[in-house]
């Protein structure tokens, strides 16, 4: 008799919708963290209604807070002489060494490390932001050598 | 043959025949007619002793002096270094090859080294890697998606060895059990935040290492 009251509260009597089963919204409901709405540095972030917000639930969502691509922003322009420079960000722990041809009056940037050159008479301080000179640039790929 | 021959063979004349005529090699494992040399210690008869032995035998006995020895063994014990550790407070040395947890690494700009090669996803044996890339917002090719399984992961640290640039790297933190299992899937964010928390102790195993690589 108990089990059939139990059974018939259930029933949708007073309930605008009625769901079978229990949906990610009302389980996100329940107790998200803070910061599960953060967008992390990939770009990924779930939808209001994204079932797969469950697996936050009595959870922190791990966001890593320093962005690359905010970071190498920061890194100054090497500003360089010669038309073509090398990049191996220090040796045998940096990455493989490639040449850059500094021709285009642009800044280029190396695939691996990011580092930005370009060469003095292209140098735009009020457009390319703050510089280090490739001498600079040398002293410190050596502190950071192996 | 020999220990079947003696459970079947052993009241007849055909037994002893075997006996005698058996190689070299079964006749030195019947039991009272090998040539082994009795090499333990004989107990003099009480009759043949001199009267020092007799005074030592019973010395022995009377002032325990076997007990004398065995408490100063165990006295000596706790007087020397131990042998265990502390263990959450204290580690053992671990080798600058030690492969643990994974991260991904930095260089010093805070660039991430990963550029997607997808080498460390082709030779994982265990095919615990799963990478996906786009252009990055600034131009650069990274990595949209890095995940390791790390309950598929053998530990074996070819992904370290394929990294042109050191980018995946076998950290020396072995201490990251989870309650779940769905915790140890690893995903970018938890690789790079590993990168973050370990990149003195990894930068100074590949600084220790790297000539041997």
């Amino acid at each position: 008799m108990a089990s059939l009251v139990r059974g018939l509260s259930r029933l949708p009597l007073n309930k605008s919708v009625f769901r079978g089963i229990s949906t990610s919204s009302r389980l996100s409901a329940v107790k998200e963290p803070a910061n599960v709405d953060t967008v992390t540095h990939t770009g990924q972030v779930y939808e209001k209604d994204d079932y797969r917000r469950a697996r936050f639930v009595d959870k922190e969502r791990l966001v890593n807070p320093n962005f690359a691509i905010d970071l190498i922003a920061e890194d100054p322009v090497v500003v360089c002489n010669r038309r073509r420079v090398s990049s191996n960000s220090g040796g045998a722990l940096g990455h493989p060494k490639v040449f850059i041809n500094l021709d285009k009056p642009e800044v280029s940037i190396c695939g691996y490390s990011g580092r930005k050159f370009i060469q003095t008479k292209y140098y735009d301080p009020a457009k390319h932001g703050p510089s280090i000179t490739y001498e600079q640039y040398l002293a410190e790929m050596e502190a950071i050598k192996s | 043959m020999s220990a079947l021959g003696r459970i079947f063979l052993a009241p007849r004349p055909i037994y002893q025949a075997a006996v005698r005529l058996q190689p070299r090699c079964l006749y030195n494992t019947v039991q009272g007619k090998g040539d082994f040399i009795d090499v333990s210690l004989k107990e003099k008869a009480p009759t043949d002793r001199t009267l020092r032995e007799t005074a030592d035998v019973y010395g022995v006995g009377f002032f325990i002096a076997e007990l004398f020895k065995g408490f100063s063994i165990a006295n000596s014990m706790v007087l020397r270094e131990q042998a265990t550790i502390n263990y959450p407070f204290e580690k053992g040395p671990l080798s600058p090859r030690f492969r643990g947890e994974h991260a991904l690494r930095r260089y010093p700009s805070g660039e991430e080294r990963c550029i997607a090669c997808k080498l460390c996803e082709a030779v994982c044996p265990a095919q615990a890697i799963t990478i996906e890339a786009e252009t990055r917002a600034d131009g650069s090719r990274r990595t949209t998606r890095y995940d390791i399984d790390m309950t598929k992961c053998i530990y074996c640290g070819f992904c370290q060895e394929a990294c042109p640039v050191d980018a995946i790297v076998e950290g020396p933190n072995f201490e990251f059990s989870t309650e779940t299992h769905e915790e140890l899937l690893y995903n970018k964010e938890k690789l790079l935040s590993n990168g973050d928390q370990w990149e003195a102790a990894i930068a100074n195993n590949l600084e220790a290492d790297y000539l041997y690589r």
